[in-house]
């Protein structure tokens, strides 16, 4: 391995570097009580939303930088609409579709003046950060609304009882959650060697074997120590099954289909994508439809979470997902980045948020490390692109 | 240059200059209106820029992707991409150009110009036209490259496809072309065959035009 090689896998994974220094950190710190079962557990049930609203977001910022500032007040908007649904004994499950519909139709309002009106991102949001505030005080009156439909909140992840329960039963280890673990990752070990299968027949150039092992060794020992730990405690939080599903779509849309592929170049250069042939519009309509979706979602995420609305919820939530793009190495400029980075950025957030807190750091200066990471990261992207 | 041709070029290509534009358009004798680009494309006319790095490039894109983001169809189904087939489009056409790059995986901003332009011009290939519009192909690229890209353009044509190459240096015009149109201030001042063209006339056509108003 030459010294070139060393240099850019450092920077590939500077982020992932950054992410374990700051647990080892933390680990010493806190006298190891980050990494116990209960504290992973709570890492991943009060960050959903930031994974959600993240993965929304990366799509806007890959058109060019551009970013949602009203998804939080969204969120607000659509988790009081469904919590005044739901206390008027309307069914949970068309509350639910009504919620991630009013959701996706906000995307439209705001994406329809974002893609054919030219309206700048920036403004069109700022405007719906303002309206879906007030909206939100109006649907709730200025109350606070309590939800008490026990399948809305297991399904979603609120309450006492939001966990996938023990089929196995394993006594004091959650034993559903620890195959569920070990079936992932021997599930991704047989993607990965599928690929490098396929790729070898058609004489593809592959990556080199110590590489992959490396790779693949550390994802299965993360993924199955995750769940180890989660069946120390109540099992696979059913938070994390809606984060998973949203993550592996959103990896899928951006790496696989054609519209992803139009994000990338849209925010890549918007000329020469107009020049071939593609109508630059429809990226960005469809960017800020998907935020919108993902607003009603983690609208949802958060209602439940909190068992009741209140016209306070989902403030600077937009900040924490466009934190965890950029962190994750999402490119200011657009065009560049993941739905990876995007885990990274949210698990750092999450990391740092919870292990101030065990430390007793104060609210304050916890938001002072956070505003100095996320310099720190946009630094390092304006930095690397300097270079070339 | 000032004399309209990039204007022009672009304005065939599906009004991709501005929709502002009057005439008419016609290929093989059959009139036909072209509103975007995508419309350009489906009417088998390509238009290779002269600026690759504004208007033709995806530089942070690696060649694989440049390659195929004007016919996306090619290598998709219902909207899903199939990469193998990506990959082996991307394979092929650095062959056949013979681009120099250690990978089709490496970004389009790492090339030279000569094999940035050759990129360009395998995506627009890889949309099967039947008119070829080139834009100052040569424009500052060395002279290997430039001999390369001479020979790619009489393949095309061999191949049956009609090129019209727009350019500014006299002996490439008269070196590879048929027919020659000759633009000064947004119009044109003359037309010859090659056989009959030198620098001098060449040269004359466009002083006299200058001379007329």
């Amino acid at each position: 391995m030459s010294n070139v090689n060393v240099l850019a896998v450092l920077k590939k994974y500077t982020m992932v570097i950054a992410l374990v220094l700051i647990v080892i950190l933390f680990q010493v710190t806190t006298q190891g009580k980050i990494l116990i079962p209960q504290n992973v557990n709570n890492l991943i049930s009060q960050n959903a939303y930031v994974f959600v609203l993240a993965a929304g977001m990366l799509l806007c910022i890959l058109t060019g930088g551009n970013i949602d500032l009203a998804c939080g007040s969204v969120v607000c908007f659509v988790g009081g609409i469904g919590a005044v649904m739901m206390d008027k004994n309307i069914n949970v499950w068309i509350s639910v579709l009504a919620m991630l519909a009013i959701g996706a139709l906000v995307g439209v309002w705001q994406g329809y003046w974002i893609a054919y009106v030219k309206v700048p991102p920036f403004i069109a949001t700022l405007a719906g950060m303002y309206a879906f505030r007030g909206l939100s005080n109006v649907v709730l009156q200025g109350y606070t609304v309590g939800i008490s439909n026990t399948t809305f909140l297991n399904v979603f992840g609120g309450g006492a009882d939001c966990f996938v329960p023990d089929f196995l039963g394993g006594g004091s280890l959650n034993m559903t959650c620890f195959a569920a673990g070990i079936l992932i990752a021997a599930i991704y070990v047989a993607a990965i060697l599928k690929n490098r299968i396929s790729a070898k027949a058609n004489g593809y150039e592959v990556a080199p074997l110590y590489s992959v092992i490396i790779k693949a060794v550390v994802i299965c020992a993360v993924i199955v120590w995750l769940f180890y730990t989660l069946a120390n405690y109540k099992g696979i939080p059913t938070a994390l099954i809606w984060i998973a599903v949203v993550l592996l779509a959103y990896a899928y849309v951006t790496t696989k289909t054609t519209m992803g592929r139009y994000l990338y170049a849209v925010g890549g250069n918007e000329k020469a994508t107009k020049l071939s042939g593609i109508d630059p519009r429809k990226p960005y309509f469809f960017a800020y439809i998907n935020m919108g979706l993902m607003s009603g979602l983690a609208g949802i995420l958060t209602v439940a979470r909190a068992t009741q609305a209140q016209p306070t919820f989902g403030q600077m939530y937009e900040m924490d997902a466009i934190a965890a793009c950029f962190i994750g190495g999402a490119s200011a400029y657009g065009g560049e980045g993941g739905i990876f980075g995007v885990i990274i950025g949210a698990v750092l957030m999450g990391i740092i948020n919870q292990g101030m807190s065990i430390m007793g750091v104060e609210a304050n200066w916890q938001k002072v490390v956070k505003g100095l990471v996320l310099l720190a990261a946009i630094i390092f992207d304006v930095m690397s692109n300097k270079k070339k | 240059m000032g004399a309209g041709r990039t204007e022009l070029a672009m304005s065939v290509f599906g009004r991709s200059y501005g929709t502002n534009i009057t005439g008419t358009l016609k290929i093989n004798g059959q009139e036909i209106t072209l509103k975007n680009a995508r419309e350009a494309i489906n009417a088998k006319l390509a238009y290779v820029t002269e600026d690759r790095k504004g208007n033709g490039l995806i530089l942070s894109n690696p060649i694989r992707v440049n390659t195929s983001i004007a016919n996306m169809v090619g290598v998709s189904d219902n909207g899903i991409i199939d990469v193998d087939k990506e990959y082996q489009v991307a394979v092929e056409y650095k062959d056949k150009l013979k681009t120099k790059t250690p990978s089709v995986e490496q970004n389009v901003g790492n090339l030279s110009g000569g094999n940035q332009q050759k990129v360009l011009l395998a995506k627009w290939m890889f949309t099967d036209p039947d008119i070829l519009i080139l834009d100052e192909p040569t424009r500052g690229i060395d002279v290997g490259a430039k001999y390369e890209i001479y020979c790619i353009i009489n393949q095309l044509v061999s191949e049956g496809k009609s090129v019209i190459m727009i350019s500014s240096e006299l002996p490439e015009v008269i070196g590879m072309s048929d027919r020659i149109y000759i633009m000064n201030e947004g119009k044109f001042v003359g037309e010859m065959p090659a056989n009959e063209a030198t620098q001098e006339n060449i040269m004359a056509a466009i002083i006299q035009s200058g001379k007329g108003e």
